[in-house]
């Protein structure tokens, strides 16, 4: 460790270019590998009022067909839903839903009209997602089954409307029809895809196409049971389809199963599309692919100055192997060297990526609405931090195997000899 | 009794263009405890046979056995090991790691031995031994020639070798710095009974060794 060590040193003394380039390098591919680490960790990581993440299970869209070539996709009807989500085993709550933001016309007593993030919820929406509600109540089943016009608000929304979060009891207009807001709940984050919003009101759960009776638009969010079998989950939904398919079948319709509900994971990971079935393998390959990339270039050009510097020290390898030194030692020294330089980049990597979290997390939100910044844990945990450890191990065995490798190759009497090509 | 047979050997170097041979059908063998010296024009083949004699390259024919074994059935690994234990190496050009101060290059061969004790107390001895104690710290950046030569020497009886083999040690010193390295190398040959074999132009130094083999187009014509 200490001829290492030493070897660094003068390595960093002669050759301060290569080196410190060695150095910034892996500290750049580093950081970059805990940045996209970050943004993985936001969707996955539970936070409030997504602290059940790893609970969750989504079924967006239903794709129904009528014959080979014609079909209709999108939200499904409050009847088919419940259908098809209520009532399962291991499933301990279920909401009808919007699962994604829509951006609605707002204007309170202050006299400002803006545009905020809606989203329309049955009332056990406030069960699964723990909003931290300020003042008054959220809506009733009885509100949100009679259709009655009523809202809750995030904080900042209430003051950007009435001038004060003291908002309960008050008339907002949404989409210019009068609303009361019943209850004001703590912003949340934007990064909280599925259970943020800026104003919440009750959705049809009634709602259904006249074209299609069996679309409408309800999606629906599902907590399931801690150890829940998912894929019992599917069954069970894959068999409540087959039943509601016999009933389709004099109308010539049926509804196409894609694997629904999805995880929390494939879900906000992958497009998913209303007609397709998505796929975790497309998200992990994605994934995989990213890494690689990361890795990879890097690789290619640290293992470039790595062979730099062992063009210097071919005479010094010689020399070694001359005393004894065996080429399996000749590698591992070599490895060993430039995990250390990996390290010591990576370290400087993850104090960038530390710094970036802490000072630039409002890049991980949307810009220009009242967003919550990110917890510096959810961004920074043992996860993402021992995974940047881990990427430079990666690194440093792409980097050096090569150079190492075609070291430990040269005849000890053409090292000595020779401060040629070590490639000869 | 030999401690180095040559038996036959030759070396042909191949390259697509062209074949050179540089030893052809030598046959040498060395005493143990003797000081001999290979003498001849540049190119004539003595570096090389020093090399195959070190097992740093193989022959192209013939067969080497050091100390009873037999060299050619050794593998690679195994070759490394028995360098380690049997075979210092001192060169013209000194090759000390610029990276590592006097005292690790002088451990080197140590560090390739599975048993570490006592590795300290041998380098300081050996040092001493060789007047260069007081540099253990330094660079060999800051050492004069002489004094890199003595490191090299120390390097390569830290490991208590029991054959040296010498490739033109005195090449790169002034005649005084020679004449010391020389004493040195002869002092471990008298008193330690380490086996020397020494390439060298030097006429004066090789008559002062037990015995001179002279080299001429990669045969021994004496």
């Amino acid at each position: 460790m200490k001829t290492k060590l030493l070897q660094i040193l003068y390595d960093m003394r002669t050759q301060p270019v290569i080196a410190w380039v060695t150095v910034a390098g892996t500290a750049l591919s580093i950081f970059l590998i805990m940045v996209v680490l970050m943004m993985k960790s936001v969707t996955l990581t539970p936070f409030a009022p997504e602290s059940n993440r790893s609970r969750m299970m989504y079924a967006p869209y239903i794709d129904v067909r009528m014959g080979e070539n014609n079909s209709s996709s999108g939200c499904m009807s409050g009847e088919i839903a419940r259908t098809l989500y209520s009532g399962l085993d291991n499933v301990e709550e279920i909401s009808l839903m919007d699962l994604d933001l829509s951006p609605v016309n707002v204007k309170g007593t202050s006299g400002e009209r803006f545009v905020a993030n809606s989203r329309r919820t049955d009332a056990a929406f406030w069960e699964i997602f723990d909003h931290k509600l300020l003042s008054g109540r959220y809506y009733t089943p009885e509100e949100v089954e009679a259709g009655t016009k009523v809202a809750v608000v995030s904080e900042a929304t209430a003051r950007r409307l009435f001038g004060t979060a003291d908002a309960i009891g008050k008339t907002m207009q949404v989409d210019f029809v009068n609303h009361m807001v019943v209850g004001v709940v703590a912003n949340t984050s934007t990064l909280a895809t599925i259970g943020s919003g800026d104003v919440f009101t009750p959705i049809n759960v009634h709602s259904s196409s006249d074209y299609l009776p069996e679309m409408g638009e309800i999606s629906v969010a599902l907590l399931v049971s801690d150890g829940a079998d998912r894929d019992a989950v599917r069954r069970q939904v894959e068999s409540r389809y087959a039943q509601v398919n016999s009933a389709l079948a004099s109308e010539g319709k049926w509804i196409e199963y894609h694997n629904s509900p999805f995880d929390h994971k494939l879900y906000t990971t992958v497009t998913v599309y209303s007609n397709t079935t998505p796929n975790d393998s497309t998200a992990d390959a994605i994934d995989a692919l990213i890494y690689a990339l990361l890795l990879l270039v890097p690789a290619i050009n640290l293992s470039s100055m790595l062979h730099s510097r062992m063009r210097r020290r071919v005479s010094e390898i010689g020399i070694r192997r001359a005393y004894g030194c065996t080429r399996a030692r000749i590698i591992s020294d070599i490895v060993g060297e430039n995990l250390i330089v990996t390290v010591i980049g990576g370290i400087i990597g993850i104090a960038a990526g530390t710094l970036f979290a802490m000072f630039y997390d409002g890049l991980f939100t949307d810009a220009g609405g009242e967003a919550v910044r990110p917890a510096l844990g959810m961004l920074l945990n043992l996860r993402t931090i021992g995974a940047a450890l881990l990427a430079c191990l990666v690194l440093n065995v792409l980097s050096a195997s090569l150079p190492a490798w075609q070291a430990a190759r040269l005849s000890p009497v053409q090292a000595i000899n020779s401060a040629t090509n070590i490639n000869k | 009794m030999a401690i180095i047979e040559l038996n036959n050997i030759g070396k042909v170097f191949r390259t697509r263009e062209i074949e050179t041979t540089a030893l052809e059908n030598v046959n040498l063998s060395v005493e143990k405890g003797e000081f001999l010296s290979i003498m001849g024009p540049s190119g004539c083949g003595k570096s090389t046979l020093l090399n195959i004699m070190g097992l740093l390259d193989n022959p192209t024919s013939g067969t080497v056995r050091i100390t009873d074994t037999d060299c050619a059935s050794l593998s690679d690994t195994a070759r490394a090991r028995f360098r380690n234990s049997n075979l210092g190496f001192v060169f013209q050009s000194f090759h000390l790691i610029p990276s590592l101060n006097v005292a690790a290059n002088i451990e080197l061969p140590l560090d390739y031995r599975s048993d570490s004790g006592q590795r300290q107390e041998r380098v300081r001895e050996v040092a001493e031994r060789l007047g260069i104690a007081h540099r253990l710290k330094h660079l060999p950046s800051q050492l004069s020639g002489g004094q890199c030569q003595r490191v090299a020497i120390a390097r390569a009886i830290v490991g208590r070798p029991s054959i040296i083999l010498a490739d033109e040690p005195t090449g790169n010193l002034d005649s005084r710095m020679g004449n010391e390295v020389m004493d040195l190398l002869h002092e471990l040959n008298r008193r330690d009974g380490i086996t020397v074999v020494m390439v060298t132009h030097n006429e004066e130094q090789a008559r002062r060794t037990d015995r001179i083999v002279r080299f001429f187009d990669g045969r021994i014509i004496n």
